[in-house]
């Protein structure tokens, strides 16, 4: 049996503010397979984007380990990283913030492959133009400006930059969220033609379930630092065993006429700062009993392949199974 | 050929509407003193009383300058062209700014996307609110204090009395957005205009405000204005989908959403991920949006349509599709539910 591409265990960060020590991630553990789509799901405040910057090496985590194809890399010194950076790539939510305005989309496409000494000036060249035509830009797309872009067309460059190096993992954090609507298709169907073509690994940070339902082999649900449930994709919409994920599902507006389901939870998430005692969950939670209130439960696996921290897992299951027959 | 009736101006038998927008044209002159920049293009659209009606559209569709239209804030130099909006049967187009200010916040209430900018950061939960109730009610100011506590409780806001001495930073985003939407209430307006209220909301706060504001919009009328058709699907009695700056397509939510007749219409439908498509690909719709600045001759839709012919060179009307329901297409997609 392989390794997973990357695996982090454990994994916190804890950030020192005025009002106290905020536990943006607090012992997540997380595997991505080779090939394989993962799928982060969480509310703000739950460390997702936190958790793709410690997995990039851009904040280092105050405690854990992250292995990448089996090496240690949470702790390497930053010229150690090279190696890595080159293999482990990053798309971000905002197409109009992530691209350099100045540049030309072609110095914006090369400048991973001059960075990491890829060839020639010519083999470069044509590098960028075959990049190109692989997020359906045309050739002439190279020397302009992104502001010349509508922003589905800049996260094609930002994609196009993403998978200059044939990376083995790309983290991409809220692809398509800033983007109209009758764009996101584009993108969604993009990434997934580009990991068909290349088989690299996804791992997709969304707020959206049903777009990481869309597109994810396994889901991970975060709830302010935590994995509160994790599996197969079809497993946890259907039978979600966390009652946040129950929730979550039952929030989601759906347009194929059934309706939200109606279980409404309360409150806000907590803060951070000051985290519930327990389960971080149980203010909010329906099915709470008095454990829940002193004892944290921890990630327990389950069959199928499946994870719950919870001490009353299934306990709030909105039906939802029919629209997964539908 | 499709039939080509047009849809009554209004049957006899109705009742004035609440909210009624006619051939309501906005936009600006183009800088260089060419054929006008046209944001809005002659729409149509009424809410009944006790009526939510959602609006929904992508950006640059014109849909935020409709509900800015509605309240008299369009931002210059783009200005209301011609065209009419009439609330209750009196016009507001053309009314003095006096006369305005009187009607926002009072008769027409209006909850944004964002709660932080909104709300003005330096006011207290409760001066804003008091000073809302002042200008529209003739009260003293402890009477307007406790109008302003009880607006707080109808919007599910725990703890109202203290929550009047805090500040809009120090509140959660979801207790923003209730406190957004006691101001929008809290003088009884006639309708409620609604931009994006819970765009900016992670999903379990927007099931708490869209529940909220289903409840409240009820009592009154009001327009939802959004890009997310599950949203409207959640909450709205009717909808109108519009694109590039001309409704395309109206009528019932549940109708439109299982039998969409506009090719935009179905193409959003398609494109949207849901719990029923994981393992089937998504049918993007190709290109892009267009610009204000596109000509208006054809169809908008026409250079992304798969059902486009050749009568799409001209841009076809707003007009009766069966009952309750108009399209804008010269092809529309026939009876085949979804």
């Amino acid at each position: 049996m392989s390794a997973p591409l990357l695996e982090a265990r454990d994994l916190s960060v804890t950030f020192a503010t005025r009002r106290g020590n905020v536990h943006a991630l607090d012992g997540v553990s997380l595997s991505v397979a080779r090939g394989e789509t993962v799928g982060l799901v969480g509310e703000s405040g739950s460390g997702k984007s936190t958790l793709a910057m410690t997995l990039m090496c851009a904040t280092r985590p105050t405690g854990g380990t992250i292995h990448f194809d089996g090496r240690e890399i949470g702790h390497l010194p930053q010229r150690a990283l090279r190696a890595v950076r080159r293999r482990l790539q990053i798309i971000f939510q905002d197409p109009y913030a992530s691209l350099d305005p100045r540049m030309k989309v072609r110095r914006i496409i090369a400048e991973p492959l001059v960075a990491h000494r890829f060839g020639s000036r010519a083999e470069i060249a044509a590098r960028v133009r075959e990049l190109l035509e692989a997020v359906g830009l045309p050739p002439d797309a190279a020397d302009r400006l992104p502001s010349q872009f509508s922003g589905g067309q800049r996260q094609r460059i930002a994609i196009a930059r993403a998978i200059a190096l044939s990376p083995d993992l790309v983290i991409a954090d809220e692809p398509v969220s800033a983007l109209d609507v009758s764009i996101q298709a584009q993108i969604i169907n993009l990434l997934q033609d580009i990991q068909q073509r290349l088989g690299m690994a996804y791992l997709v940070i969304a707020h959206d379930l049903p777009l990481v339902h869309q597109i994810a082999d396994r889901i991970v649900v975060l709830y302010l630092g935590r994995v509160v449930e994790q599996g197969p994709a079809e497993q946890i919409t259907a039978r979600p065993l966390h009652p946040y994920t129950a929730g979550l599902l039952a929030a989601t507006p759906t347009v194929d006429g059934t309706g939200r389901e109606r279980l409404v939870l309360r409150g806000d998430p907590p803060s951070p700062i000051n985290r519930p005692s327990g389960c971080p969950f149980h203010p909010r939670c329906p099915a709470a009993q008095d454990r829940c209130r002193t004892e944290a439960p921890a990630l327990e696996p389950q069959p199928g392949g499946r994870a719950v921290a919870c001490h009353f897992p299934g306990s709030v299951a909105p039906p939802l199974a029919h629209l997964l027959d539908a | 050929m499709t039939s080509m009736r047009t849809l009554p101006q209004s049957s006899p038998t109705d009742e004035t509407p609440l909210v009624a927008l006619r051939n309501l044209r906005v936009g600006m002159p183009a800088p260089d003193g060419g054929a006008p920049v046209i944001v809005l293009d002659g729409v149509d659209l009424t809410i009944a009383k006790g009526e939510i009606v959602g609006l929904v559209g992508e950006s640059g569709s014109g849909k935020s300058m409709m509900a800015l239209s509605m309240i008299g804030l369009v931002p210059p130099p783009v200005r209301v062209l011609s065209g009419s909006i009439k609330l209750e049967g009196r016009e507001l187009i053309g009314l003095p700014e006096r006369q305005w200010r009187s009607t926002r916040g009072g008769t027409v209430g209006m909850v944004f996307q964002d709660p932080m900018t909104g709300l003005n950061p330096v006011r207290s939960v409760g001066a804003l609110l008091t000073e809302s109730v002042r200008r529209h009610q003739r009260v003293d100011n402890r009477r307007a204090l406790e109008i302003a506590e009880k607006a707080l409780l109808a919007v599910g806001v725990p703890a109202a009395r203290e929550r009047l001495s805090a500040y809009p930073h120090q509140l959660s985003g979801g207790l923003r957005q209730r406190v957004m939407i006691a101001l929008a209430l809290v003088n009884d307006p006639k309708v409620i205009i609604a931009d994006e209220p819970t765009t900016a909301l992670d999903a379990t706060i927007q099931a708490q405000i869209l529940d909220l504001l289903r409840d409240r919009l009820h009592a009154a009328g009001g327009l939802m204005i959004t890009h997310d058709l599950g949203v409207a699907a959640d909450i709205c009695d009717r909808i109108a989908v519009i694109y590039h700056g001309r409704i395309v397509e109206e009528g019932p939510t549940a109708d439109v959403l299982r039998r969409p007749r506009h090719p935009y219409t179905a193409g959003l439908l398609a494109a949207v991920p849901h719990f029923g498509s994981r393992g089937s690909r998504l049918e993007p719709i190709p290109g892009q949006p267009p610009g204000p600045t596109r000509e208006r001759a054809a169809c908008s839709f026409q250079p992304r349509c798969k059902h486009a012919r050749q009568a799409c060179a001209l841009a076809p009307a707003l007009v009766a599709s069966g009952p309750e329901r108009r399209v804008a297409c010269h092809n529309p997609i026939e009876e085949a539910a979804r």
